[in-house]
């Protein structure tokens, strides 16, 4: 068995904001409406931001479990496991990036598993599947590698305790021809 | 058929004693031969001999190997010492992919260049053999660091849960987890994944692996994305002690880190000691957090055990540290804003120098009165008394979460 770290690689530039991997995401676990895994938020340069959990290399939310419900399988991704969970929320507070969500239903904190039972079989995630663009991409970041990915871009919370296995390609300034500029 | 294909009883010899491994190939050969045989790795560790008489020690390889690119061994002379005696010998390199992975040394005496010719040929065979040998070895380790990577994969991140599971596993590679064993995580700063810094993690993993071969322990370690993780075992009772030992094995690292200039960029961290093989991923995420506070607040080997109040501060909410700082600093901040004054710092010394006030006017090259001074206008404009050991708590508090940078 080899070690593999599977991680979500999001291109900022092709993103439009259309939502189809948050509801694509929703449609195939069945989510509760108010449990949101996978979130598109617009961030203040007017790009879009799509985010899940990370599966980070040091989750906060394995860490900080009272009840040790939180695996990290051996391809990297972050499970929880809901017979154990008590719905103490502590999860849901460390997290960074919010993934863990409160289910009002089960009473219990759930999160976005990447799919496992459909990369078991092969197929990629809901979400990256449903984007039409491929801004959302996943790939094993052990061995995945190229120069133009960067680690964090502006408006994506702070990096340096958890590591998160989520890559970027920035937004690339483009020159406008055709829009004057405003003092002229 | 008119030919007739003959096979060498030698070679055959040769063949069947490549059963029992580099020791038989070497036997073999050097019965053959009636010479001494040796072989070694590529820096010349001896990994086999046969019919040696006297320690040999290996001085000169013609240099022709350098310009060896094929598959197929070439036969050059060498110069070996036997038991003070200089002495000629021929080597054959051994390549495996391309690669040097050993030599082949046969100790001749003198000879004439006829039979060094004759027997060319023959050592060229086993040194093929030889690379068979070592290919199957290279093949069994790597499956091992696979399956070794997998089981210290998921005892740090608790994913095995059984503690007789984890024993039993364990003692697969000669480790003991009923010890008890602690982690420590060494880290590239600023690593980056398209620079040589890959290799730089390989070649501290290697030097880790050596340094804990060195003290007698086997080793515990893998590498992940820019860091190496060991789970180190302790032998004694003593958290003192212990602390000492693993202080000096991070030392040990660091010194020979330095010969490859590295050290600089390598911090560490260290989490706490556990006897329960299960609880181990607690230890490494402990090790993670002390690694980057021992990052911000420059400490060079922080353990979890000694961080204290910042292991609190560290992971706390945002919003909530930076209000409990405006709320007990905020007022000086704003003052010294203001007033272009130095008040904040002299504060700063005065909380780092444990709220002496000879300490501090000496570090901050003050005379105790200007300092008395300085310290009622800062308990006029946060309106409390500096002696109250609350108001002392909260701004010691107050600095922590300005040095772990979350102001």
């Amino acid at each position: 068995m080899m070690v593999k770290q599977m991680g979500f690689v999001f291109n900022v530039d092709l993103c439009f904001g259309c939502m189809a991997c948050e509801i694509a995401c929703r449609n195939e676990n069945q989510t509760d409406s108010t449990v949101r895994w996978r979130k598109v938020s617009r961030l203040t340069d007017d790009s879009f931001l799509s985010v899940s959990c990370n599966h980070c290399n040091s989750p906060e939310c394995f860490r900080v479990c009272p009840e040790n419900a939180f695996t990290k399988r051996g391809d990297g991704i972050v499970q929880i496991n809901s017979d154990l969970c008590i719905g103490c929320g502590l999860c849901i507070e460390a997290c960074p990036y919010g993934a863990p969500q409160y289910d009002p239903l089960t009473q219990k904190a759930s999160k976005c598993q990447m799919c496992y039972p459909r990369q078991d079989k092969g197929l990629p995630p809901a979400c990256v599947e449903s984007c039409s663009t491929e801004a959302l991409t996943f790939v094993d970041l052990n061995i995945f590698c190229d120069k133009k990915m960067v680690g964090t871009i502006p408006g994506f919370p702070d990096t340096r305790l958890t590591n998160p296995s989520i890559a970027f390609y920035p937004a690339i300034e483009r020159n406008r021809y055709f829009l004057k500029s405003s003092n002229k | 058929m008119e030919n007739t294909f003959f096979v060498p009883d030698y070679l055959h010899d040769l063949l069947v004693a490549s059963e029992k491994g580099l020791k038989g190939i070497c036997v073999e050969l050097a019965s053959l031969l009636s010479f001494p045989v040796i072989l070694t790795d590529p820096l010349f560790n001896q990994l086999a001999t046969a019919k040696l008489v006297h320690e040999v020690e290996i001085n000169y390889v013609d240099n022709q190997y350098r310009e060896i690119t094929g598959d197929k061994p070439a036969i050059v002379s060498c110069q070996l010492t036997s038991d003070g005696v200089q002495k000629k010998g021929i080597c054959s390199a051994i390549i495996l992919d391309g690669r040097l992975r050993g030599y082949l040394f046969v100790q001749i005496d003198e000879v004439s260049d006829e039979t060094i010719t004759r027997i060319h040929s023959i050592i060229a065979y086993a040194s093929s053999l030889c690379s068979l040998e070592l290919r199957k070895r290279l093949e069994l380790k790597q499956e091992r660091q696979q399956f070794k990577e997998a089981f210290i994969y998921d005892l740090l991140y608790g994913n095995m849960k059984q503690k007789d599971e984890i024993i039993s596993y364990g003692n697969i590679w000669g480790w003991d987890f009923t010890q008890s064993h602690t982690i420590i995580v060494f880290s590239l700063v600023d690593f980056d994944y398209y620079s040589e810094d890959q290799k730089h993690i390989d070649s501290l993993f290697f030097l880790i692996e050596r340094v804990l071969i060195e003290s007698n322990l086997k080793p515990i370690a893998m590498k992940k994305r820019g860091e190496v993780i060991v789970i180190y075992q302790m032998l004694g009772e003593e958290i003192d002690k212990n602390q000492n030992v693993i202080k000096e094995f991070i030392q040990r690292v660091m010194t020979q880190a330095k010969m490859m200039n590295m050290n600089t960029r390598i911090a560490t961290g260290i989490g706490r000691e556990s006897t329960n093989p299960e609880e181990l991923y607690k230890s490494y995420q402990e090790a993670k957090v002390a690694y980057e506070v021992g990052l911000l607040l420059n400490i060079h080997t922080p353990f979890f055990n000694g961080l204290g109040l910042e292991r609190i501060l560290y992971k706390h909410d945002l919003q909530d540290v930076k209000e409990y700082y405006d709320h007990t600093l905020g007022n000086l901040e704003k003052f010294d804003q203001d007033h272009g004054g130095e008040l904040m710092h002299t504060l700063e010394f005065y909380a780092a120098n444990h709220y002496d006030v000879t300490k501090t006017a000496d570090a901050l090259f003050l005379h105790r009165n200007t300092l008395r001074y300085r310290l009622k206008k800062i308990e006029e404009i946060l309106d409390k008394k500096l002696d109250d050991m609350n108001v002392r708590l909260n701004i010691t508090a107050a600095f922590k979460i300005k040095q772990l940078r979350k102001i």
